[in-house]
């Protein structure tokens, strides 16, 4: 017992002089640094900004999905994707995208704020790009450009439902849903032409046995439940892996860590 | 300044959602007996599903305004559209295409007058899923999504909102 306390008093003296060892050469340091850490070498805390979720945030969010949306379209059509009925209707759906873009930035604007005019970068890296980069390697890219659709617009439907009782400005909720259901019928229609056998979902209605479907649920019914979803949409997409499967990809509505914030446009 | 709005509905929401929830009855008893007389062909079980969805929407309306939910349905609705219903699948396909129509005019209208932002969420969930089914009911008309495009994606100029006052 003795021989414990004596070793922790002297443990306790080592690293008290370490510490002032420590505190001496930092107190030495001078003002260059050599880019090494080290002990009294920290970075200046930077404050992150105030990021109230203003009305202003949630439209200018909505702007900046519209154009992740209007990037994907454009870019199925850049590379050829799409051909006959299908490129008919995603050429309408960009004509839609673009319309609602516009009219959520014209909303950003009567609001008092700045509309934001670019794809939300967060959902562009972490969904839309390598969503893109795996229908590129895909042995049918336009089944995936069409899936890729379906769950984006399933997705702006579901963020404009999100958004909506956010909105303070009770005169904004009608013009946001009169979008977001837009929305939700383009996922519909894609739906329909995806999976015209069964056009709406039992999974998880309470339906008498007659009307049940057999088996796992698609991923596509122009009407796939009761409610709108806020659930992440998922996505599968590419190449047939070495071990037989594919890539999913989950899309979720863009919240706090990926709005468009104004002080966005500072940086 | 925007003050904060509540979140429970309030007495003026409880009538309009207990409106809402009126009309989601008649449309959920419309599908019951399509589904029941057979109509709908191959999608007589998407059909009965409907039935489903506007239960659900009912019943979610009722958990929301508690004993001020009326329990009834909205009998103006349910008797102009119950023939078309039970007549043939086309028939079915392009009244109810209508009826939906209508649901999601009435549920935006009612988004601009509600207080409470439970109610809010709860019409938008419902305004989302609604909309789908009216593109789901052009399919099953027949409609192409191409050449027929705004049956699935517009509500019709003809489409009036359902008001408690008409």
């Amino acid at each position: 017992m003795e021989m414990q306390n004596l070793s922790r008093r002297r443990f306790l003296l080592a690293g008290g002089a370490s510490i002032s060892l420590g505190a001496l050469l930092a107190a030495c340091g001078g003002g260059q640094s050599s880019g090494v850490a080290r002990i009294g070498l920290a970075p200046d805390p930077s404050e992150l900004p105030d990021a109230p979720v203003t009305d202003i945030t949630l439209l200018r969010t909505a702007t900046s999905l519209e154009n992740n949306a209007i990037f994907v379209y454009e870019a199925a059509a850049g590379a050829g994707y799409l051909s006959g009925d299908a490129a008919k209707l995603a050429a309408r759906f960009l004509a839609d995208h673009r319309d609602h873009a516009a009219a959520t930035a014209s909303l950003t604007e009567a609001a008092g704020g700045r509309a934001f005019t670019e794809p939300n970068p967060r959902l562009q890296s972490i969904y839309v790009e390598p969503a893109l980069a795996l229908i590129a390697e895909a042995a049918d890219p336009a089944a995936d450009v069409l899936a890729l659709a379906y769950a984006l617009e399933t997705l702006a439907g579901a963020t404009y439902q999100m958004y909506t009782p956010m909105l303070t400005d009770k005169d904004l909720r009608r013009a946001a849903m009169g979008i977001g259901e837009q929305e939700a019928r383009h996922a519909a229609t894609l739906g329909s032409v995806l999976n015209p056998a069964r056009l709406v979902s039992s999974h998880g209605s309470s339906v008498a046995a007659e009307y049940r479907e057999d088996g796992d649920p698609s991923p596509f019914y122009a009407a796939p439940s009761a409610f709108g979803t806020q659930a992440p949409v998922p996505v599968t997409l590419g190449p047939v892996d070495a071990a037989g499967g594919r890539t999913t990809v989950n899309l979720e509505t863009p919240y706090l860590n990926s709005m468009a914030y104004e002080y966005l446009d500072e940086e | 300044m925007t003050s904060t709005p509540p979140r429970r509905p309030t007495a003026a929401d409880s009538t309009l959602l207990g409106f809402a929830q009126q009309a989601e009855i008649a449309a959920r008893d419309l599908y019951r007996v399509a589904a029941a007389a057979g109509t709908g062909g191959e999608q007589n079980s998407s059909v009965a599903t409907l039935a489903a969805h506007h239960d659900a929407a009912s019943q979610a309306i009722s958990a929301l305004i508690g004993r001020d939910a009326p329990q009834t349905r909205l009998d103006s609705i349910f008797d102009a559209y119950e023939d078309r219903f039970t007549a043939s699948t086309d028939d079915l396909a392009l009244a109810a295409h209508e009826l939906e129509n209508t649901m999601v005019a009435t549920h935006l209208s009612l988004l601009e007058a509600l207080e409470g932002t439970d109610g809010v969420a709860l019409v938008s969930s419902v305004v989302i899923a609604e909309a789908r089914h009216v593109s789901a009911m052009a399919a099953l008309a027949g409609l192409s999504p191409v050449a027929d495009i705004e049956a699935y994606l517009d509500i019709p100029s003809s489409i009036t909102a359902l008001s408690p006052e008409n």
